[in-house]
């Protein structure tokens, strides 16, 4: 092949440059470090790794919001810790003073302690984490606990205040107030404030608060006589035959008795004209001493309850007699349910083929009882502080396994996108020596001519 | 036969190196001309002249001028350039863009730290240094957004501005091949070959070729024919003109062709490959693509983000307005993708609650719209707005990559066959000047000759004084 000095120009021309293309690629990719410099150099490997990246932000973001989780977690954990340690003390406290030996004036010591730690919890209940009330919900502008004269109310509301730990799953940091400290929607859920404001009242000699209301929704659409099928005939006692029960109107009422022991009683209501109703109360058997097993017994006569149109008891038609249930001998005391302690004050006549029944009833009476309510509390603060404890567990693996994926994406896009530094060094010092190569037999190549050996 | 032949003979010779001298200084000048073509003098002996029952030889004569070239290099150069000219332009175009999309800090790192803002928004959402945060992060999104879009935008126009200086440059070099065919066919009239015309000529053809794609045939003249497409750039001693000065619905050039009878129509898209079909193509199809995908993921998250946003409740209690101000059409959207100007004055009406009532401690609707970064999207081909938006830079780099390795393929094709071209035609000094030194030995040579003839005469003088 015929060669040309101009050929040999581009020749050297050309490789040249490639030589110094790839030259500046390699020292590209040692600076930078990074393998990857523009999309192009590997648009599958720079997609992924700028994925990768992303996914490292979300992961760093989740990090941060478990961090978030951790003081209202732990401060949670403390209020449970404080709310056990009260509840125990007032334990001791009514464990104590259930004996007949101390004084009206020691049970109203004791009274200003069972206060002292009322205020205490009150107090915690109220409790701000990075000015969020922890068990408010969402309302942040009210507190969530107020003392009245009645009782204490709950004004936050039912937010659960989720943290984002991961791309599907979220955690509560915060607890509702009503569930903790009210039960509310709890299984056997305590009022602790209750407990101790009534035990207070106790120790101080106040007749306990004996308020049962009874809200029923009657039925007005029943025709006036009509009675219920006899299968509900009550226990051994052959019922009158307008009076046949009905599950839908009848409801359980739980009594405490001085010891603080429930009974179960059972309202019995039956329609016989179109505003008058008869009710009864009957008892299991094994509330009565010497009860037949699977009987009912009759623990009050019946009566009737006449209500005016709008729903509120006529009080002057209807003939409520006493119900003392002379039959319930359980302990030292009878109950006595007196007609007044029966409230229909709210009790409205629906037009709907139903009778709701609810049941408001804190009568409470003696310490036995206040025990029997302290325990359930304190199971009921373990529980709460058990779930405070699961979330920290849940956040704390949360977290580790977040720390794992870090790791494993930092090392994958470390992997897709760092050049290997010595590859990269040896790469660049070959260019290197090659491009020096390149430029010395250029320069041998070109020079030489006839013309040299001419002179 | 006597001295008058020899001193002939002598003198044609002399003449006959003098033209090879010249001829290698042609060369030797020429050795770096681009486009230049080695010529060789053909030499040839003269007619014997029959004496005395012998040939006698007459010396030598000059036969022609001849430039050597290999015409099947030169028609597969015609096509490398034209491959060449499409790849570089369709690389220049897509290397350009590449650079809007760098591997960190770009949109996709906007997007992130946008739903960062929001989900630490949701671990205090009654916090104004969150809510602030929340307005700087997605101010910085519109604004990557924004930028991004204008900058494909003005790739645009910069391909634009370009198809105008070549459609300039094209005009001219058709103009100078139409005058250069004139002078060809003018010289070679004669039969003598007009060789530094011819490769005048197809340097500019060469240039043609690259920008337009077109082909070329050589008539029976010696006049080239250049077609492009169908379209008769130049023919014979006549040139079409292209003109680039009208613009079409978009704001953007079109190529008007005008023959040399007036003829005018828009040609833009009878132009597909060369520089100017690249151009085009790239202008009209690539990053057009590119900005209506940026467009529908602009659009996309415009439209979500606020829908959730307007299930919220602000710090005052009232849902959610716009969060993006709403964007009416999905054409141009990634150009104005701006945050409702009420929001970002005030940070308090950004709604991260779900209820009215329960604000400022409802974290629900901060922590719906923080997840928004995990939802997939019909409208983006079921991906997330992040991984929409890695799929067309992905599909970029792709189409920057195989612009690129197309680009170095050809260009190391025609490397090669320039290397070829030059090995036939290209001028090795070293051969100039052992042809120098042949044809000055050959003129001294003559020179003697010249003298001894000289002598001769002299000595036939003396004889008869």
């Amino acid at each position: 092949m015929r060669v040309t000095s101009q050929m040999l120009g581009i020749q050297v021309n050309d490789g040249l440059a490639r030589a110094y293309q790839r030259l500046a690629r390699a020292q590209e990719v040692v600076t930078s470090g990074r393998r990857i410099n523009h999309v192009a150099d590997d648009p599958i490997g720079a997609t992924r790794a700028m994925d990768l990246r992303s996914f490292e932000n979300a992961v760093a973001q989740y990090g941060r919001n478990i961090d978030n989780t951790s003081p209202f977690l732990r401060q949670a954990d403390s209020v449970f810790d404080d709310v056990v340690k009260g509840l125990t003390r007032t334990k001791e406290l009514t464990v104590q003073m259930a004996n007949d030996v101390y004084s009206p004036v020691e049970r109203r010591a004791a009274a200003r302690e069972v206060r002292q730690i009322f205020e205490h919890l009150l107090s915690v209940a109220n409790t701000k984490v990075e000015n969020r009330f922890l068990f408010g919900g969402f309302i942040n502008g009210t507190v969530p606990f107020t003392e009245t004269a009645s009782g204490v109310n709950y004004l936050g509301d039912n937010g659960e205040i989720r943290i984002q730990t991961n791309a599907t799953s979220t955690l509560p940091i915060n607890f509702l107030g009503n569930e903790v400290f009210q039960g509310a929607g709890v299984t056997g859920g305590q009022g602790i404030f209750d407990i101790l404001r009534d035990l207070e009242a106790l120790l101080n000699g106040q007749s306990a608060p004996n308020d049962m209301s009874l809200a029923v929704n009657l039925d007005d659409a029943i025709a006036a006589g009509a009675g219920f099928t006899p299968v509900d005939a009550v226990g051994t006692e052959a019922p009158a035959a307008t009076f046949n029960g009905a599950a839908d109107f009848s409801t359980t009422v739980t009594v405490f008795d001085s010891k603080g022991t429930g009974h179960d009683l059972t309202f019995l209501f039956a329609k016989t004209g179109a505003t008058t109703y008869k009710y009864r109360v009957v008892a299991n058997s094994a509330e009565i001493t010497g009860g037949t097993p699977g009987n009912l017994y009759q623990v009050a006569p019946e009566g009737t309850l006449e209500f005016n149109p709008g729903g509120t008891l006529n009080a002057g038609a209807s003939t409520l007699t006493d119900i003392t249930m002379i039959g319930l001998v359980n302990g030292a005391a009878n109950i006595t349910v007196a007609a007044a302690d029966l409230s229909f004050a709210g009790s409205t006549q629906l037009a709907q083929p139903s009778a709701v029944l609810t049941l408001n009833q804190t009568n409470v009476n003696g310490y036995a009882a206040q025990l029997g309510r302290i325990d359930a509390a304190i199971d009921q603060m373990l529980t709460f502080r058990a779930e405070a404890g699961a979330r920290m567990n849940h956040a704390q693996l949360a977290g580790d396994s977040l720390e794992v994926l870090r790791l494993r994406t930092l090392g994958e896009r470390s992997r897709i996108e760092d050049a290997d530094v010595l590859a990269a060094y040896s790469d660049f010092a070959r260019l290197q020596s090659a491009f020096d190569a390149a430029l010395k037999s250029a320069s041998q190549v070109l020079r030489p001519s006839l013309l040299d050996f001419l002179r | 036969m006597g001295i008058l032949a020899t001193l002939s003979i002598a003198a044609q010779s002399l003449k006959n190196q003098q033209v090879g001298i010249q001829t290698v200084g042609h060369n030797i000048a020429n050795a770096s001309t681009p486009g230049f073509s080695r010529q060789r003098v053909e030499l040839v002996t003269e007619y014997p002249s029959f004496e005395g029952g012998v040939f006698l030889g007459q010396g030598s004569n000059v036969a022609g001028v001849q430039r050597v070239v290999d015409r099947f290099v030169e028609a597969e150069l015609l096509t490398l350039n034209r491959d060449v000219g499409t790849a570089e332009a369709e690389h220049q175009a897509l290397a350009a863009i590449q650079e809007v999309f760098p591997t960190t800090g770009g949109i996709d790192a906007a997007l992130s730290a946008f739903f960062g803002a929001l989900s630490d928004l949701a671990n205090n959402p009654g916090g104004l240094a969150e809510r602030v945060s929340v307005i700087g992060k997605a101010n910085a999104l519109g604004e990557n957004l924004r930028q991004v879009r204008e900058l494909l935008t003005s790739a645009q126009r910069n391909l634009d501005d370009e198809l105008e200086s070549i459609t300039n440059r094209v005009n001219l070099l058709t103009e100078q091949i139409a005058t250069l065919n004139g002078q060809i066919n003018f010289s070679e009239a004669s039969g003598a070959e007009a060789n530094d015309f011819r490769d005048q000529r197809q340097t500019r053809i060469q240039e043609l070729v690259r920008l337009t794609g077109a082909t070329v045939r050589e008539e029976a003249d010696g006049q080239v024919t250049v077609v492009s497409n169908g379209l008769l750039l130049v023919s014979g001693q006549r040139a079409a003109t292209l003109d680039s000065s009208t613009f079409n619905g978009a704001g953007f050039r079109q190529v008007t062709f005008q023959s040399p009878d007036g003829l005018t129509f828009d040609a833009t898209t009878l132009f597909q490959t060369g520089k100017i079909g690249a151009l085009l193509d790239m202008r009209d199809n690539h990053i057009q693509g590119i900005i209506d995908r940026l467009d529908q993921i602009a659009v996309t998250l415009v439209n979500t983000v606020n829908a959730q946003h307007a299930l919220g409740f602000d710090l005052n209690g009232a849902a959610g307005s716009d969060f993006f101000t709403a964007i009416p059409a999905v054409a141009g959207a990634a150009a104005v993708v701006r945050m409702n100007p009420a929001l970002a004055s005030d940070p308090r009406l950004i709604a991260a609650a779900s209820s009215a009532t329960a604000v400022p401690g409802d974290n629900r609707n901060a922590l719906a719209l923080g997840n928004l970064r995990s939802v997939t999207h019909a409208s983006l081909g079921n991906l997330t707005l992040q991984d929409g938006f890695l799929a067309l830079v992905g599909d970029l780099g792709s189409q920057v990559e195989s612009a690129q390795m197309s680009l170095d393929f050809r260009q190391s094709l025609l490397t090669q066959t320039q290397a070829r071209r030059e090995s036939a035609s290209g001028v090795n000094i070293d051969e100039e000047m052992t042809k120098l030194i042949l044809f000055q030995r050959a003129f001294e040579a003559s020179s003697l000759l010249v003298r001894t003839a000289d002598a001769m005469y002299g000595a036939l003088i003396e004889m008869t004084r």
